[in-house]
């Protein structure tokens, strides 16, 4: 898989929440969601090898509570308007920073580093996420 | 059909039968209004995901929209629901859907447009001639979406204008457009012979595979460049390696195998333009409006004002303003959070503020900081 990044980026953030990452797997939106998803499918083995995997990805930070402040927990999608329709399931990924930390979005692009988990996940009977990220950094 | 087949294909037809069948239970039973109050709710998850049992759910769930946005008001509705109301084809629901459209105050205009868009009627035609030069690219896109959608005679002539569109996310958009159009009439058998409109659209498609402009690490190039990629590998079939975040050098080999592969198929070169100067921004403004239109002005590090976004047009300031501009950028303090007001489909946004130009933040108009508005004013002056 080849590295992927932003073109001009003048990255806002640095933090890092461990000491040591492990091997870092530069992923991409054109990976995560080259598919058609389609509820209770088996998801391509491209990304379920991603499983478990510490990952690096670009996107632009969304949090699940509109604030854009003291954010703990966001989507990370490919664009910073909905103006080519709605993210698929495939197109976001669902982030949780560590315990008792957050950080400010001010809208530009973030490189987020994390362990990958991939798999349905259900709220009410509504499945939200099939690509969640434990945050360990935020560049 | 043999009569060993016949009972195996009664019990398909059956199973199929019953499947339809409890769907339609399913969504004669789903409570709507429910439904709709998650597609409006704070977890963009669910709504997400509400909103498009919403669009599945025919009269009922137009009904509860409705009654949703008669009671808490009609800038209450999400985006996200907003975008997909065009797939329940409701007479009432379109009603109000080109109400919406057509009031600058609501939140969700550029939505409202691509959800009438999506099942475009004939007498939605006016509506869409009226935004094909709206100030907003996401209402041009809207608009190109609808005019394309209706399949009217006409629409390649104004699909082929909107080529030339100075923004590349309403250009690629329009070539796709352009493609698909044609794609549609060859489902007659012309099956393997160069698309009609291809001479037109191809090349704008292989161009659009290099478009970049990065407002501070906003690329506006993504979009078109996705959808240029989307567009080409649909037509060739195959992705020549490409990739849509890659570096624009890493980008480079495989718009070549593109470029081949189009030149071929129209036996004709394609003009690729030397790619522009790539600029140093020292400050950047970004107005996306629906209403206004969009603008964007970058100070680069020479002190020269830049307007537009892709095709750049220089505005003439003297050094006085030059420093005028640097003194108000660097005199926003530090602020406690980044976003002011509720945005919703206007918004505006500043980065290379402060005094040591890493302050970015973005606002409601209206709702910037007391300092940011001064250098706001002082830019629309010289936008003007």
């Amino acid at each position: 898989m080849r590295a992927f990044r932003l073109p001009l980026l003048a990255l806002p953030l640095a933090l890092s929440f461990t000491a040591i990452d492990d091997v870092i797997v530069p992923v991409d939106y054109q990976t995560l969601s080259g598919f058609e998803w389609q509820e209770g499918a088996a998801l391509p083995a491209k990304v379920q090898k991603l499983h478990g995997k510490t990952i690096g990805i670009q996107g632009f930070v969304r949090s699940l509570d509109g604030s854009d402040e003291q954010i703990t927990a966001f989507w990370l999608i490919d664009q910073n308007c909905d103006c080519a329709g709605l993210p698929r399931m495939n197109e976001y990924i669902v982030c949780t920073m560590p315990e008792g930390k957050s950080f400010a979005n001010d809208g530009r692009p973030v490189r987020v580093v994390g362990k990958l988990e991939v798999g349905e996940v259900r709220e009410g009977d509504y499945v939200t996420s099939i690509y969640r990220l434990a945050v360990t950094r935020i560049d | 059909m043999t009569h060993a087949k016949r009972p195996a294909a009664s019990l398909a037809f059956l199973l199929v039968a019953s499947g339809a069948s409890s769907l339609a239970v399913a969504q004669s039973s789903d409570d709507f209004d429910k439904r709709v109050r998650d597609a409006c709710g704070n977890n963009p998850l669910i709504r997400l995901q509400a909103a498009k049992r919403v669009a599945k759910g025919g009269e009922r769930a137009a009904a509860a929209v409705l009654r949703f946005a008669e009671k808490e008001g009609n800038n209450a509705l999400s985006a996200e629901l907003v975008v997909l109301l065009g797939r329940l084809d409701d007479a009432a629901l379109r009603t109000a859907l080109a109400a919406w459209v057509a009031d600058a105050s609501f939140a969700w205009r550029p939505q409202a447009l691509l959800a009438l868009a999506e099942k475009p009627k004939a007498d939605d035609r006016k509506r869409f001639d009226s935004f094909l030069d709206h100030g907003s690219w996401q209402m041009r896109r809207g608009a190109l979406t609808g005019i394309a959608n209706l399949r009217a005679s006409d629409a390649p002539r104004v699909l082929k204008k909107a080529l030339n569109d100075p923004d590349r996310r309403v250009a690629v958009l329009a070539a796709s457009l352009l493609l698909d159009f044609d794609k549609a009439k060859r489902n007659g058998g012309t099956k393997g012979s160069v698309p009609e409109f291809a001479a037109a659209a191809v090349p704008v498609l292989v161009r659009g595979l290099d478009a970049e402009d990065a407002f501070f690490g906003d690329d506006f190039g993504r979009l078109a460049r996705k959808e240029a990629f989307d567009a080409l590998r649909r037509l060739f079939e195959q992705d020549c390696g490409y990739r849509i975040d890659a570096p624009r050098a890493e980008r480079r080999a495989a718009i070549v195998r593109f470029q081949k592969l189009a030149e071929t198929l129209l036996d004709g070169a394609i003009e690729m333009p030397e790619p522009p100067t790539v600029h140093a921004w020292s400050l950047g403004f970004e107005r996306r409006s629906c209403r206004e239109g969009d603008l964007v002005l970058r100070l680069d590090a020479q002190g020269r004002l830049w307007k537009g976004a892709f095709e750049l047009t220089r505005i003439d300031i003297d050094g006085e303003t030059r420093d005028e501009l640097r003194r108000l950028a660097k005199g926003v303090e530090p602020q406690r959070k980044s976003t002011f007001g509720r945005i919703r489909c206007d918004l505006t946004r500043f980065a290379g503020l402060g005094a040591a130009g890493n302050i970015g933040l973005r606002a409601a108009p209206g709702s910037e900081p007391p300092s940011v508005q001064t250098l706001e004013k002082r830019l629309l002056e010289l936008a003007r």
